[in-house]
Parts: C-alpha cells; sequence; structure tokens
C-alpha cells in the first residue's frame, strides 16, 4: 500500500479541518463565548497534525488504487471525528466519549446527540455542531462519488454511467468535475432553504444552522424540541420540502439542470421514492387521525414531516412519533431501513437497492412457475447486471447480520429489546432520533460508553456503505501483496 | 395445468388425513358416547369428499408438472387445515379460533388460542397433537408413500415441502426415501413416548407430548406444558430430543448408514451445534450475571430455551419474558435462523445462513480483489450460483414479510412494536411462543380476530417457504401453457 500518498491526503483534510475551526472561532470571539479558546486548540492540533501527516506523506507517487481509497476514506473518517471531537471536550460541553459520540454524529449527518440540555450551550459550539453536518455531507457526496464505484456494490455505478465508469486514471477528471458541480448543487440547496427559512421568521442564526441540517439530511437543531419549537406550518413545509429534496439523487438534479425536467420521470428510483413518501404519509396520517386525535390537517402535516425526516434520515422533529401507535412507529422503521435515494447524503440501505430487490423478488416468483426462464431486471430502462444483483443481495444480507449483531450488543448494556433495536436502526441508517430511550424527545446521553461506542460503530458502518469499513478487518488488505 | 390430477391427487390427501381421525374418533366412542359427533362428521365429510375425488376422476391422465405439485401441497394443506378445524368448531370454538387452532397445529406453529385446557377433553387433546405430527411429517410425504405410482415427479413435491437447500435423494427411488423418512419419524416418535412414559408421564402424556416434540410443534396437553410434571428427567429428554428433531432427518439416515462420524461432516450440522453453544452459552452468562438462577439452573434453562427457540418448537421452562433483554433478543434472533433443513423446523434455516454467511465473506474478498474468482462450498461440495441467487432472494423475501405481517399485526392487533415482531417472527418460523402478550402459547388467545388471521397466514407463508405459496399470487400461475 502507498502511505505516502495516504498520508499526505489526510494532511490535506486535517488542514481543511483546522479551516473549518476558523468559522466557529471568529464567532465564539465576536460574540465573546466562553468557547474560543477550544476552538483555538482544536485548531492548532488539527494544524499539528496536517503538519506531521505532511512531514510523513508525499505526493510523488499519485496512484491511488482500491486499496489507498479505502485507506483514506476510513482514515479521513477516524481523523475527522477525534478533531471534530475536540472542541466539545475542551470546552467542557461533553466528556470525552459523548464527545466523539457527537462528532461521529454530525459527520455521519445522523443527527444522534448527547446534548441534554442544548439551549444553555454556546452559539457558536452549536454553529460547528451544524458545520459538521454540512461537512460530512457534502464529503460524503463527493468520496461517494470518487470512490464508490470502485467497491463494486456502488449503487452509483448502476445508475449513473455518465457520472461513474471505471475508476482509471483518466476519468478523474470527469469525477472532479461532476464532484464539483454535485457540490454547487449542495451549495445552492443550502442557500435556498435558508432564505426561505429566514423570509418565513426564523432568525438569521437558526436558519444557517437548519439550512446546515436538513440539507446535509442531518438533524441537529438549535433546539431541544427541534422543529417542534417554532410550531409553525409554513416552516415545517419548507424544511420537509428540502429534506425530500436533500434525500434525492444528486447526480439526478444535475443530470435535470442539464436536460430537463422530465429527467425525474425516467428515474425509477425517484419516482420509488416519492410514491414512498406519498403512501407512508397517506397511511400515517389516517393511523394518528384515527388513533391521536389530531384534526385531519394536523394529522397530513405531522405525518408529512415526520415521513420525510425518516426516509431522507434526516431526523427532525415536529411531533413526539413515539408516543404514535404502533403501527405508525412500524412505518417509521421501515422507512429507516429503506432511508433515501443512492447519490444523495441520506443513509439506509438506498431506495434503489430495495427496487432492485423488489424486483428479483417477483423475478424469483415468476422464476420458480418457468424454471427455465431467462428473467432480466431492469433500472431507468437499462438492464442490471448479474454482478449487481448478486452484490445488492449480499449487501442487504449483510446489513441485516450488522443490524442484529449491534442491536445485540447495545442490549448486552442493559437497553431494552425495543430500545436497542429502535437506536441501532436509527444510527445505522443515520436518521438520529429513535424510539424509546433515545426517541424523539430525549438524547443518547443515558446510554453507557460501551453503548455509545457501539452506536459509533454502527453510524460509521451506515455512513460509508458497510464494505468499505469491514474489508479493513480483513486480513489480505494490510498483506503487502501487490493487487491482482 | 392438469387439473383432473390435481383434484385426485387432493382426492388422497383429504382420504388418508380423514382416516388419521378416525383416532380420536375411536377415543371419543371409549370415553364419552356424546362426543362422537365432533369427530364422527368431520371423519364422514372427508373420507366422503375423499372417495369422490379420488373414484370420480380418473387419474392416469398426463403427468405431474411443477406447478401442479405447488398447487397440491398448497391446495391440499389449506384443505387439511379447514377439515382440521371442523372439531375445535363442532365443540363449540368460534369459526376464526377453530380455524387457528388447526392451522397452528398443522404448521407445526403450536400457538394456541383455546385458553383453559383443562376444560378440553382427551380426544380433543389427541387431535391437537396429531394436528402437529400430521404437519410435521408433511400430509405430502404420507401421500408419496402411499401413491408410489407417481414416481419421479415425486420429486417436486419434495423440493416443494421440504425447501431446504439439501434436498438430495438419499436412493434413487424418492418414494424409497419418502418411505424411510416415514419410518425414521414414526419410530423416532415411538422411542421418544417410551422414555417418557418410562420417565413417569402416563401413556396418554407421554404420546402427546412426544408427537408435539418429534413434529417441532410445541402444544402440550396442560396450561402449563411441560412444567406441569416438575420432573427433571422428562425436561432433560424434551431438551434433547428437540435438538435431535431439529437436525436433518436425511443426514440422520445417512449417518446410521455410514456411522456416527458422519453426522459431523456436515457443514450444517456442525453449525447448528455452534449456534446452539454459541447462544446457549450467551444466555447462560446473561442470565447467571444477572443473579436469575443457580449456575446449573442458568445452564438448563438457557439451553432448554436455546433449543426450544432454535428448532421452532416454543416449549418453555420458564417464563423467559421476565428474562433480561439481552436473553430475549437472542431468543428473537434464534427465531429467525431456525434449524436444519430436511426437518420439520421452520425459519431461514441453517444451510441458508451459513451459504449466506459465507457468500459475505468472499464479497468482502472481493472487494479486495475485485477479478478473483469464489465458489462456495457445501460439506465440500460446490454450490452452484442459481441455488445461491435464490438463496439471497428467499432471505430478502422472509425479512419483508416478516416486517409486513409485524407492521399489519401492530395495526389489527392493537399491539406493541415488540408484541408484533415476536408474533411475526414466531408465526413465520413457527415456532409459537414469543414475547410480551405471547410469552406463552396461550397468549394468542388475547389477540383481535384481526389479529388472529394476520398470524394464520403468516404460519401458512413461513410453513410452505412463502414462495411456494406466493407464486399462486402471479397471473402467470394460472396461465394456460
Amino acid at each position: 500500500m502507498n502511505l505516502l500518498i495516504v498520508s499526505y491526503l489526510l494532511g490535506k483534510l486535517s488542514m481543511a479541518c483546522a479551516g473549518a475551526l476558523l468559522v466557529p472561532l471568529i464567532m465564539a470571539l465576536y460574540f465573546g463565548d466562553s468557547c474560543a479558546q477550544a476552538f483555538v486548540i482544536s485548531a492548532l492540533l488539527a494544524a499539528g497534525l496536517s503538519f506531521a501527516f505532511h512531514r510523513f506523506g508525499s505526493f510523488e507517487d499519485t496512484h491511488i488504487t482500491f486499496r489507498e481509497g479505502v485507506a483514506v476514506v476510513s482514515g479521513a473518517w477516524l481523523v475527522i471525528s477525534f478533531l471534530g471531537a475536540m472542541p466539545y471536550y475542551l470546552s467542557g460541553t461533553l466528556e470525552f466519549i459523548s464527545a466523539v459520540f457527537e462528532s461521529i454524529s454530525g459527520f455521519t449527518t445522523t443527527g444522534a446527540t448527547t446534548i441534554t440540555s442544548i439551549e444553555t450551550v454556546a452559539k457558536s459550539m452549536l454553529l460547528w455542531r451544524s458545520m459538521t453536518h454540512w461537512m460530512g455531507g457534502i464529503g460524503i457526496v463527493v468520496l461517494f462519488i470518487a470512490f464508490l464505484p470502485n467497491i463494486g456494490s456502488g449503487a452509483v455505478h448502476m445508475f449513473n454511467a455518465e457520472v461513474t465508469g471505471p475508476t482509471d486514471d483518466r476519468v478523474v477528471p470527469r469525477i472532479r468535475a461532476t464532484s464539483i458541480a454535485l457540490c454547487k448543487i449542495y451549495i445552492l440547496f443550502t442557500a435556498l432553504e435558508a432564505i426561505l427559512l429566514f423570509g418565513a421568521g426564523m432568525s438569521f442564526y437558526d436558519c444557517v444552522n437548519h439550512a446546515f441540517s436538513t440539507i446535509a439530511t442531518g438533524g441537529f437543531s438549535t433546539y431541544d424540541t427541534s422543529i417542534t419549537h417554532f410550531n409553525s406550518p409554513l416552516i415545517e413545509g419548507i424544511i420537509g420540502f428540502f429534506m425530500v429534496l436533500a434525500g434525492g439523487n444528486f447526480a439526478l438534479y444535475f443530470s435535470v439542470h442539464k436536460k430537463g425536467l422530465k429527467e425525474f420521470w425516467r428515474d425509477t428510483e425517484f419516482k420509488s421514492y416519492i410514491f414512498l413518501v406519498l403512501i407512508a404519509t397517506l397511511l400515517i396520517s389516517l393511523n394518528i387521525f384515527a388513533k391521536m386525535g389530531f384534526s385531519g390537517k394536523e394529522s397530513l402535516r405531522y405525518a408529512f414531516f415526520q415521513v420525510a425526516s425518516i426516509i431522507s434520515t434526516t431526523g427532525f422533529v415536529s411531533n413526539d412519533f413515539d408516543v404514535w401507535p404502533a403501527f405508525s412507529k412500524y412505518i417509521l422503521v421501515l422507512l429507516m431501513f429503506i432511508g433515501a435515494c443512492a447519490g444523495s447524503t441520506a443513509g439506509g440501505i438506498k431506495v434503489s437497492r430495495i427496487v432492485i430487490l423488489c424486483k428479483i423478488a417477483l423475478a424469483e416468483i415468476r422464476h420458480t412457475i418457468h424454471p427455465s426462464m431467462v428473467t432480466n431486471v431492469t433500472m431507468n430502462g437499462k438492464h442490471v447486471s448479474d454482478t449487481v444483483i448478486a452484490g445488492i443481495g449480499r449487501f442487504f444480507f449483510l446489513y441485516m447480520m450488522l443490524f442484529a449483531g449491534l442491536t445485540l450488543s447495545l442490549a448486552s448494556t442493559g437497553l431494552s429489546v425495543t430500545d436497542s433495536i429502535g437506536a441501532i436502526a436509527a444510527t445505522i441508517s443515520s436518521v438520529g432520533p429513535a424510539l424509546g430511550v433515545a426517541g424523539a424527545t430525549s438524547t443518547y446521553a443515558t446510554i453507557s460508553p460501551f453503548g455509545k461506542v457501539v452506536i459509533c460503530i454502527a453510524m460509521l458502518l451506515g455512513r460509508l456503505e458497510l464494505f468499505t469499513l469491514l474489508v479493513l478487518i480483513r486480513p489480505e488488505f494490510w498483506r503487502s501483496t501487490r493487487n491482482w | 395445468m392438469n387439473k383432473r390430477l390435481v383434484m385426485h391427487l387432493w382426492g388422497m390427501i383429504i382420504l388418508i388425513f380423514g382416516g388419521c381421525m378416525v383416532l380420536p374418533l375411536l377415543m371419543t366412542i371409549l370415553n364419552d358416547e356424546n362426543r362422537m359427533a365432533e369427530f364422527g362428521i368431520p371423519v364422514l365429510i372427508s373420507i366422503t369428499i375423499g372417495l369422490v375425488l379420488t373414484r370420480g376422476i380418473n387419474p392416469y391422465k398426463g403427468r405431474l408438472g411443477l406447478r401442479e405439485g405447488m398447487l397440491v401441497i398448497s391446495g391440499g394443506f389449506l384443505f387439511v387445515c379447514i377439515l382440521g378445524m371442523l372439531p375445535f368448531w363442532l365443540a363449540g370454538f368460534p369459526l376464526i379460533d377453530a380455524l387457528f387452532e388447526s392451522v397452528s397445529g398443522f404448521t407445526t406453529t403450536g400457538a394456541s388460542v383455546l385458553g383453559d385446557l383443562s376444560n378440553l377433553h382427551q380426544a380433543l387433546l389427541l387431535w391437537r397433537s396429531l394436528t402437529q405430527w400430521l404437519g410435521g411429517l408433511g400430509i405430502i410425504m404420507i401421500f408419496i408413500t402411499m401413491v408410489p405410482q407417481v414416481g419421479r415427479e415425486a420429486l417436486q413435491l419434495f423440493t416443494g415441502e421440504l425447501h431446504g437447500e439439501s434436498a438430495e435423494r438419499l436412493l434413487p427411488r424418492i418414494t424409497e426415501t419418502m418411505k424411510l423418512l416415514v419410518y425414521l419419524y414414526s419410530g423416532f416418535t415411538c422411542v421418544v413416548t417410551l422414555l417418557f412414559f418410562a420417565a413417569g408421564m402416563n401413556f396418554f402424556e407421554a404420546i402427546n407430548h412426544a408427537m408435539a416434540i418429534v413434529s417441532t410443534g410445541g402444544f402440550s396437553i396442560y396450561n402449563d406444558g411441560l412444567r406441569h410434571f416438575h420432573n427433571n428427567t422428562i425436561n432433560l429428554l424434551a431438551l434433547i430430543f428437540m435438538f435431535i428433531a431439529g437436525g436433518n432427518h436425511v443426514l440422520y439416515f445417512k449417518s446410521y448408514r455410514e456411522g456416527l462420524f458422519r453426522l459431523f461432516k456436515d457443514t450444517e450440522f456442525r453449525a447448528y451445534v455452534v449456534l446452539i453453544g454459541v447462544f446457549g452459552l450467551l444466555i447462560t452468562i446473561d442470565l447467571y450475571s444477572h443473579d436469575f438462577y443457580s449456575l446449573s439452573s442458568s445452564i438448563f434453562n438457557s439451553f432448554f430455551q436455546t433449543i426450544s427457540m432454535s428448532s421452532t418448537s416454543g416449549f418453555a421452562m420458564d417464563n423467559y419474558d421476565a428474562w433480561p433483554d439481552f436473553s430475549k433478543y437472542c431468543l428473537f434472533l434464534l427465531m429467525f435462523v431456525g434449524g436444519c433443513s430436511g426437518s420439520t423446523v421452520g425459519g431461514i434455516k441453517m444451510s441458508r445462513m451459513v451459504i449466506l454467511l459465507k457468500l459475505t465473506g468472499q464479497e468482502l474478498k472481493r472487494t479486495i480483489h475485485p477479478r478473483m474468482v469464489t465458489t462456495i462450498t457445501m460439506a465440500g461440495r460446490i454450490v452452484p450460483t442459481q441455488l445461491i441467487s435464490g438463496i439471497t432472494r428467499f432471505f430478502f423475501i422472509y425479512i419483508t414479510i416478516f416486517f409486513f405481517s409485524a407492521t399489519l399485526l401492530a395495526l389489527v392487533g392493537d399491539l406493541s412494536m415488540f408484541s408484533a415482531a415476536g408474533i411475526a417472527a414466531a408465526c413465520l418460523a413457527s415456532v409459537g411462543a414469543a414475547f410480551e402478550t405471547v410469552a406463552t402459547i396461550a397468549g394468542y388467545t388475547e389477540l383481535t380476530n384481526g389479529a388472529k388471521i394476520v398470524a394464520m397466514i403468516t404460519m401458512l407463508l413461513g410453513r410452505l417457504e412463502i414462495v411456494t405459496l406466493l407464486v399462486m399470487l402471479h397471473h402467470d400461475f394460472w396461465k394456460k401453457e
């Protein structure tokens, strides 16, 4: 493995992190927060680390194979989780494990929090919190496009031949160009949402934070009660719309921008995604209308917001869904597993995979009736190769196994079964608020340190789509033999 | 579609089934003449229908294709469940309860809605156990041994009924295999009965519990199940035979011929032993560290429950619903896995899980070496790709059905999330006992009628390995070729 280039890239990343820390630092200095010191030390630490990485690394041999890609991605997440935790820890806001938890939750755009009283935390710290979401989100989009196609089980590979293609050196400029275009869309959406929220009556500070949080499908809010705090249908509508938008495939938006709106309706995944949002909203609103005593309008409003929030794996809360009937909660848990579209900042199994799985399940039934039939699965009118199908089947199995294993580990800390299932389902798919102890109105603060570590692993695994992190535990990965 | 043949075969099934019902009928004649009608009428009905279908339709036209096979299995199963419900219905239980009990019996689930069992007369209790035993054996298997002329095509029935992936033929002729399996199963039941009898049960108790254990069902004739006896020998026997019943019966036959070492050469059986060992140990540690029991009874309770869930029997030694959540969650996961293929257990089955796990390891390897060609072996033989993709699909379908069932149960049954998940998992894997509301198999009494219907459909789907039943919903199935 070419450790030099890995180290070099990690150095770049630490430097970027140090730069990012300056933003909340300036704000802390401007407002005279007590946190300024913590930001200064954190930034210095990041700069120091960056210097060390640069000393060791070099940029002479720029050949990045699959292994380096995985090493950079995994290393980047470790470094950034650690550096991002520093401000929380140094300012005394959180103890060490909780600080790392908060940082990973931020960068993975999960939005699970261990801060029990958000309003008492300094504003600069909350800005940093939202910024971790935003950077994590944009980083993921870029990493997703740049590295995941390598991995074979990458969803992008299947759906956007234009964006991805094989990962030889010659396509690097194109990937970079695409990544830049995606970043532009990302920034545009954020700005648009911030302006709309400002127009709807939020303060400037709140609207920036919530826009960061929404577009990254994160879920950190600046209030304990999340979106319930505003109690405004208009704000819920705007945020709901942007959550659905953020859950869509960014590459699709790019091609819509280029080729026109009809691209939306050509995309099987996007159609299925919108269909899921609508049907889930309908079912839940009927259920809570019947059981919770809301008016028709309220039911629709709460149901839509919550469905948008969960399927896009954001995790904002506009009504305490933990007290909703079990049927509604089941649908929400189902949506947590499904997640939103490939190529977005959302987590979960992804709609495209679910669509393909459903199609092959149907093909299996037809195959049983006609044993010698050759079945063909298509997506957007294109044939999906057997390798991709097999990869998706394995991904689904692995997802479920890891889910079961992590839940078991969490249950060993004494958490109830429902709480463990809810917490892991919500964090492996980067939603955030779960059911029960870590539910809509409570936080992850009460979970034991071991439980927090388990959840951190769940968040990272979910965000990096399992395989990137799991190959690290295989001995072959570390063997110095050359790549086949 | 060869309708005549299908109907003829249905007739055979119903006829055999009616014959089996004579047993409790005799018992009512001996015990309580007033109750004769409860079994007399169903026997008359099934024998009439059976005779009409078998005598009235000429069976020798055409061959038994795959679609016919599936229709025979699914339709036969449904008819038997409906006819099996009659004694309960005539005894005064509501229609849905009667059907539920019958479906639960024939699918070897063992969920019960009859409430207090001490009110039931012996013939009805015997019928209850008998439904499990018959279901476990697979009415189809009995039927095949009796109808040798069906011959080669019966293989499809066999793969449909015992869908586990190691449905390989022991002997050149499938009917021979079937006969052997029936003898093995019956002999096994006799041994368990005798041992129970020797351990202190009376004959009636022994035969009922033996049938429930060998078929991995879970019905008992007492409200408190095996706890009724307060007898450690019985408990230990139950534990051992549940474990054996969860293993591959074809494999037992092979080891009988080739020596005991054959048992441990089998990947699936080893995985089954390891799974039970690991989960038993985990639960033991959890129970002991929470001061639930003394060390020895922690070990016993934990292994008893592990084996009960893994073999999808559903017997309980103690109220495990009060155990720590970690243990409960372990039991919950075990329900999904189930025992070995080629047995009467439900669930995803060990062989599939082993293949899926191997597949995951392979995927990680291939992530590092993208162009590597890899194969998966079971017991030294390469598993064909076709089968592998079938298994991953099965896994997805299984989990999806579980989710749908749990969601529907939560809606129509007004249940908590964990209760609903427990019932869905327990019914799909034919375990029966789950958690919270249904921590004992009798807890199903408290469900709403809607929930009972959903649970019944789940049981049928699980028992017929989902796809066998789902294909009927596809319009291609009914199309003429």
